[in-house]
């Protein structure tokens, strides 16, 4: 009872504040004095759409696009082009009679704006972040110059004038209010979509690769491909936006896109609050209106640098005091109530599903593996294997090479020499998100959550690879996703009470205690389902009785089907769990065996004991 | 084509000064300070101000101090230095720890709100920069060559260079580059990185500042604006030849200046498409080598 | 802790939208009425007051300031005096319609004058044409404009008017080739094709045509490119800015051929900015102090008392449009929008002092051009 009531209630507050926003908008024509700001308004939703669709970029995200207005530019002459250029002047159409041409505009600019977030979003995926933001903003200015200079297709710094008014059949919706409204449809249409895409696996994972990519990756996230997918999403929204820009002013030229327009846009994000749903739609009202009403005031007629000044000083203030911006209000990850009802515990005999491979069959075999960087051999030729049902210890003095050979067998670095085979597939080569969808999973070193995710969202990000699908289905908010994000949602709480942080799953992970957050790393990596789970030094940091505890969590997880590759400092508790150990010095392997058989190897004891050479 | 590669070497070496700011910084500091177009500016306009008998602030009237021409371009540096030093001190020390993401985008705003204070300060419209008497043009080679153009390649080659000798050679510059390496470790060594960090500012910022008072004396004007396009020029060469790599950046100006030059007079329309071409060659090299000209492929840290 | 400073962000978001929004109607509120029905007549005044090109706006605003002044020391228009309503387009095409659409919801304005840029004049034309509002304009050129409204006027020649008068021109003073540089944009487009037109009909040769940014500032190898084919003048095609440093960087690599501008070159920062380069360039303008007519003499001696300085020709054609409208009104013997603009369309030989206005068929003027030479610093009438 006490559950359902208060998963209800969120759900209004949460609903509270979008109402009272939409009612605003509707009635904003009757309340505004006089149709000039109709027109400001009108203008202010453009600006909402374009900080929306760049908020995805670097809020969602976290990749800095300084040519934004370059797919506003595409959109915006896409229309122009198709209908004046096209219809009116080759075809000789009457302009008053294309109102049905619009929907195909739309169509047109939608497909062109992705393709241009395409090329552009594609070769900055190779780049480093800084490069990349240096580049959008040459393709930025290549977009926009082009526009000025190929004046047999865009009219030059003419423009192109004649763009037919908004219209249904003979009625046409010249008049402030009707544009205004036209516009807002938009924006609403944009909004609930993106709301839609932004609480599911794409939103998600988009969020995970801002708060860190090498994890999102070893979730199962192809992250470059949902990079240009950000970049491909937010050229739309700003292609689209260029529509109904055009045939809301219905001329365009060059003068109506400068360079500037794409630092102001990015201000109005950070403003309201990068990364947040409701920032940019804050951010880019206050701005306009407010740079509306400072047109009347005498010392911004005097000083119009003032204006921009303001806003970047504003800027730079909130970068150091609040860099959140305006908006703090959590971004929401998914579309289910969020709080799954408290699962029964969990046995290992439940959780197990047959397995192909009998007990104590290789599933791992690393065969050679070396890994060289630069002139430096971090790994010389790695052999052995990971049986069915088994713990497998790895150690090694400081600069063995266990961390190398983690990451060699995650696939974030690729061997230089030698193959590894899971369950009889090679998986050297693969990137880490295909080692991981290959049933591979691992943590960290250094504990890596999604920091500003719930521990709920956190374990979701996990389930990626089973909820992911196509984002016109999620923009369309079909049931089907919902329902998918349920389950995701009650296996999560499962886990999560498997591994013993059941009453942490509402908190954000960063207020989390270390010991909760070493749990609730490893529950994220159980999410994605995995047959072999690599721990890199789990228990670090924590103390005696969470060790203990820990090492029985890793025992279910073996009990419960997962074989484990365990690399751990902390001799007792890697003695104590281990079912076979490798033991790794300079690069090789120096024993394999039973705890017993590799405490008393003398191998071992030279390279633990022995001299520091 | 004598003459337009002299021309291109000309503006080739001003984009390469500015070059060599954003890249020096961006070694010690990691992030691009895109601020460095209008401590450009403030360069240009402290000569010109430091110069001239009366001069006009804010809309006021100012008896100038009318120095002679020497001292006006070292309050130019000066100027630059300590606008750079303040963006450093109050926009950017504060975020040391901040997300990439979060200085750049610190670093566009400082940009934005530099370029409203000088069209505050100096108007919106363009100074005239009197020209210096350098003497009459010569021929060589069947191309005239300007003293002007003479002066900015070797004051940009020697300031290069000095730069250059001064991050390799001196104890201050084993302190940059030690920073630029590993900050935690240069701290750990004793190091004092803000004082680093605020000392490679005010040396890339006397470079900027260099750069926009050779620019204001070869177009003969300056402008709250005139730093924006050369700086984004500049950051496109510093990127082409290496972020980091001192001299990368020159090279990269120099690549920018003379192909800049050479598309204006030989590709038809050139001079009309020459910022496309400019940004063109810059995705274009950095789909083929994401490092840069003669940067270093970096290696992933996990 | 988190999820109540979140929700209070969010309120006072909305509070400050509000805020805002209460703010938009205090500060509309004031202009929604400028003037009763039988009080003052209300003319809105719009250019690119701010920016970069801010000289332009300024200046008409000036002869629309003197123009004002004297309608009202002589009684007013019918008796009622006229005041001006003031907006700044910031050059931006975006807020074309926004402005346009504060002049038309202000029933007390009668008409509107101004305009810096062709763009934010087109962007701004359909929000006219559906209250009715005529515009006379002063300073827009653009071919584009012509005929593009019925309720758009304007006493500027167009680029191709000017252009095509300034090849033949150029022409007649025994210029045989010439290259030509122009400003990328429809100014420096129109005005040099229809230059370029004139020139090779009356008998020339465009050795070359090239096209630059507006805002470039290097034009070393455009003018060795130019200057490759031996002509015997450069035409350029743009802004004072660019054609100062053209003629500077034209001077610098030895050439001392003549050199040719536009009106959008005539500006004292010309000679600042260019100096001695620019000494005995050709320009032309619809008017100039210097070459005063008898028409002109008078309206240059109130501009210099008031101003303290000497008009412009920007100043000289704001000057006459305020004069046309008021003119108009007169005729029409109301402030109604529809009778203004027929009374425009109408309007014959109206003596003004920068040569007779009237209006053809496609809103543009008919009439002369002055050709000016930079001499000691000044422009003054080029001898014939």
């Amino acid at each position: 009872m006490i559950v359902k009531s208060s998963r209800a209630l969120p759900r209004l507050t949460r609903l509270a504040i979008p109402a009272v926003l939409a009612i605003v908008a509707v009635l904003l024509p009757f309340i505004l004095p006089g149709d000039r700001w109709v027109r400001v308004a009108a203008l202010a939703l453009i600006y909402i759409a374009l900080a929306s669709g760049l908020n995805i970029l670097v809020g969602l995200t976290g990749l800095l696009d300084l040519g934004f207005i370059a797919f506003f530019i595409v959109g915006a002459y896409t229309t122009a082009i198709l209908t004046v250029q096209l219809f009116v002047n080759q075809l000789g159409f009457d302009p008053d009679t294309l109102w049905w041409l619009f929907p195909i505009s739309l169509v047109g600019a939608l497909v062109l704006a992705g393709i241009a977030g395409c090329i552009l979003g594609y070769p900055t995926l190779r780049a480093r972040g800084d490069y990349l933001a240096i580049m959008t903003l040459a393709f930025g200015e290549i977009v926009r110059l082009v526009s000025i200079n190929w004046i047999g297709l865009t009219g030059g710094s003419v423009g192109i004038r004649g763009i037919p008014p908004f219209a249904i059949g003979d009625l046409e919706l010249t008049s402030p209010s009707a544009n205004y409204y036209v516009v807002l449809v938009m924006v609403v249409v944009i909004l609930v979509a993106l709301a839609g895409v932004v609480a599911s696996p794409v939103g998600r994972a988009w969020v995970a690769i801002r708060e860190d990519e090498l994890v999102a990756s070893s979730m199962g996230i192809r992250t470059r491909r949902y990079k240009l997918l950000a970049y491909v999403c937010g050229a739309s929204i700003a292609g689209v936006t260029g529509v109904f820009f055009a045939h809301m002013q219905q001329f365009i030229n060059p003068d109506s896109f400068t360079l500037e327009d794409n630092f102001i846009v990015l201000s109005l994000v950070i403003l309201g609050g990068a990364g947040t749903f409701w920032g940019p739609v804050v951010g880019a009202t206050l701005w306009i209106f407010f740079q509306a009403i400072a047109r009347d005031w005498t010392i911004v007629q005097e000083h119009p640098e003032f204006r921009t000044g303001f806003l970047a000083l504003i800027v730079v203030v909130l970068m150091i005091v609040r860099p959140g911006g305006i908006v703090s209000r959590k971004l929401k990850l998914t579309r289910s109530g969020g709080d799954p009802e408290r699962p029964a515990p969990r046995t290992a005999a439940e959780v197990g599903e047959p397995d192909p491979v009998e007990a104590g069959a290789p599933v791992l075999v690393v065969d050679a593996v070396g890994r060289t960087f630069g002139g430096l051999t971090a790994l010389g030729s790695v052999s052995f294997e990971v049986r069915r049902g088994e713990i497998l210890g790895l150690m090694g003095p400081n600069g063995a090479g266990k961390s190398t050979l983690l990451n060699v067998l995650s696939g974030v670095t690729k061997p230089s020499r030698g193959s590894i085979t899971f369950r009889g597939d090679r998986i050297d080569g693969l990137d880490s998100d295909r080692v991981s969808v290959k049933g591979v999973a691992r943590t960290f070193q250094t504990v890596r959550l999604f920091w500003q995710m719930t521990v709920l969202e956190n374990l979701l990000v996990g389930a990626h690879e089973r909820l992911r699908g196509w984002v016109p289905a999620f923009a369309l908010r079909l049931p089907r996703h919902r329902h998918d994000e349920a389950r995701a949602l009650t296996e999560a709480g499962s886990v999560l009470e498997f591994a013993g942080v059941w009453d942490e799953r509402t908190r954000r992970t960063s207020t989390l205690s270390y010991d909760s957050q070493r749990r609730v790393e490893i529950a994220r990596a159980l999410m994605t389902r995995p047959k072999l789970l690599l721990l890199d030094e789990p228990a670090a940091g924590m103390n005696e009785s969470e060790t203990k505890a820990l090492a029985s969590l890793i025992t279910a997880i073996r009990d419960s089907g997962t074989d484990v590759v365990l690399i751990e400092h902390d001799m007792d508790l890697l003695m104590s769990v281990s079912d076979r150990i490798v033991v790794l010095d300079h690069g090789e392997v120096i024993a394999t065996g039973t705890p017993d058989e590799v405490r008393r190897n003398p191998a071992v004891l030279e390279a633990y004991l022995g001299s520091d050479a | 084509m004598t003459q337009v590669l002299i021309n291109g070497l000309a503006v080739g070496g001003i984009y390469g000064l500015l070059a060599v700011s954003f890249s020096v910084v961006y070694g010690v500091l990691g992030m691009v300070n895109f601020a460095f177009g209008e401590v450009f500016m403030f360069g240009a306009f402290g000569a010109l101000v430091a110069a001239a008998a009366n001069t006009q602030i804010a809309g006021a009237d100012f008896a100038g101090p009318a120095l002679p021409q020497w001292a006006a371009i070292g309050v130019g540096l000066v100027v630059g230095a300590v606008v750079g030093l303040l963006v450093e001190r109050i926009a950017y020390k504060p975020l040391r720890n901040a997300p990439i993401l979060s200085m750049l985008i610190t670093a566009i705003a400082v940009s934005m709100l530099l370029r409203a204070v000088g069209t505050f300060l100096f108007g919106a419209s363009q100074s005239p920069v009197p020209a210096p008497d350098l003497g009459e043009a010569f021929e060589v080679l069947g191309a005239r060559i300007q003293p002007i153009d003479i002066v900015i390649f070797s004051v940009a080659i020697v300031a290069t260079g000095a730069f250059w000798a001064l991050v390799k050679f001196t104890p201050i510059g084993r302190a940059i580059r030690a920073t630029a390496q590993d900050r935690d470790a240069a701290r750990l060594m004793g190091i004092g990185v803000d004082k680093v960090i605020s000392t490679t500012f005010v040396l890339g910022s006397v470079m900027a500042a260099l750069a926009g008072i050779l620019y204001s004396q070869k177009y003969g004007f300056a402008a709250a604006g005139m730093g924006f396009i050369p700086g984004l020029k500049a950051l496109v060469a510093a990127v082409l030849g290496g972020i980091g790599s001192i001299p990368g950046a020159f090279v990269g100006g120099l690549v920018i200046g003379l192909t800049e030059e050479l598309a204006a007079a030989y590709v038809p329309e050139g001079a009309a498409y020459r910022d496309v071409i400019a940004f063109g060659v810059l995705v274009l090299i950095l789909w083929l080598r994401p490092q840069g000209i003669l940067g270093r492929r970096e290696v992933q840290k996990v | 802790m988190i999820r109540r400073t979140t929700t209070a962000a969010s309120l006072a978001a909305v509070a400050a939208l509000s805020l805002t929004l209460a703010a938009c109607s205090s500060s509309a509120s004031s202009d929604s009425g400028s003037g009763d029905a039988e009080g003052e007549i209300a003319l809105g005044y719009t250019a690119t007051l701010t920016g970069d090109f801010a000289s332009y706006g300024l200046e008409m605003r000036e002869g629309v300031d003197l123009a004002v002044e004297e309608l009202n020391d002589e009684g007013g228009i019918d008796g009622r005096q006229v005041k001006i309503v003031s907006a700044d387009d910031e050059g931006s095409p975006a807020n074309g319609p926004v402005v346009a659409q504060q002049f038309c919801d202000d029933t007390a304005i009668a008409a509107v004058l101004g305009y810096s840029f062709s763009s934010v004049a087109l962007s701004a034309l359909p929000v006219y044409d559906s209250c009715g509002l005529p515009i006379v304009a002063s300073a827009v050129t653009s071919p584009e404009l012509t005929g593009a409204s019925d309720v758009f006027f304007r006493d500027v020649f167009t680029d191709a008017y000017q252009g095509a008068e300034m090849g033949a021109h150029v022409a007649d003073g025994g210029v045989e080739k010439v290259a030509v540089l122009y400003q990328q944009d429809d100014y420096g487009q129109g005005v040099s094709e229809a230059f370029s037109t004139a020139f090779e009909e009356a008998g020339g040769e465009v050795t070359s045509s090239q096209a630059y940014q507006l805002g470039a500032v290097d034009f070393g190898t455009i003018v060795n490119t130019a200057l490759a084919d031996e002509p015997d003048a450069i035409f350029i095609g743009g802004f004072y800015t660019e054609a100062a440093k053209i003629a500077t960087q034209l001077r610098t690599s030895g050439s001392d051929l003549p050199i040719y501008g536009t009106d959008g070159a005539v500006s004292p920062d010309l000679v600042s900015l260019g100096g001695d380069a620019v000494e005995g360039m050709t320009v032309y303008s619809a008017f100039s102090a210097a070459a005063g007519t008898d028409a002109s003499s008078a309206f240059i001696d109130a501009f210099t008392a008031k101003f303290d300085k000497e008009p412009s020709s920007w100043a000289a054609l704001a000057y006459d449009a305020t004069m046309v409208v008021a003119e108009a009104i007169t005729e029409a013997g109301s402030t109604d929008r529809a009778a203004v603009a027929e009374a425009l369309a109408s309007i014959e030989g109206f003596g003004g002092v920068t040569g007779d206005i009237t209006f053809d068929d496609g809103g543009d003027r008919l009439g002369e051009l002055i050709f000016l030479q930079v001499d000691g610093g000044e422009f003054v009438a080029a001898a014939e």
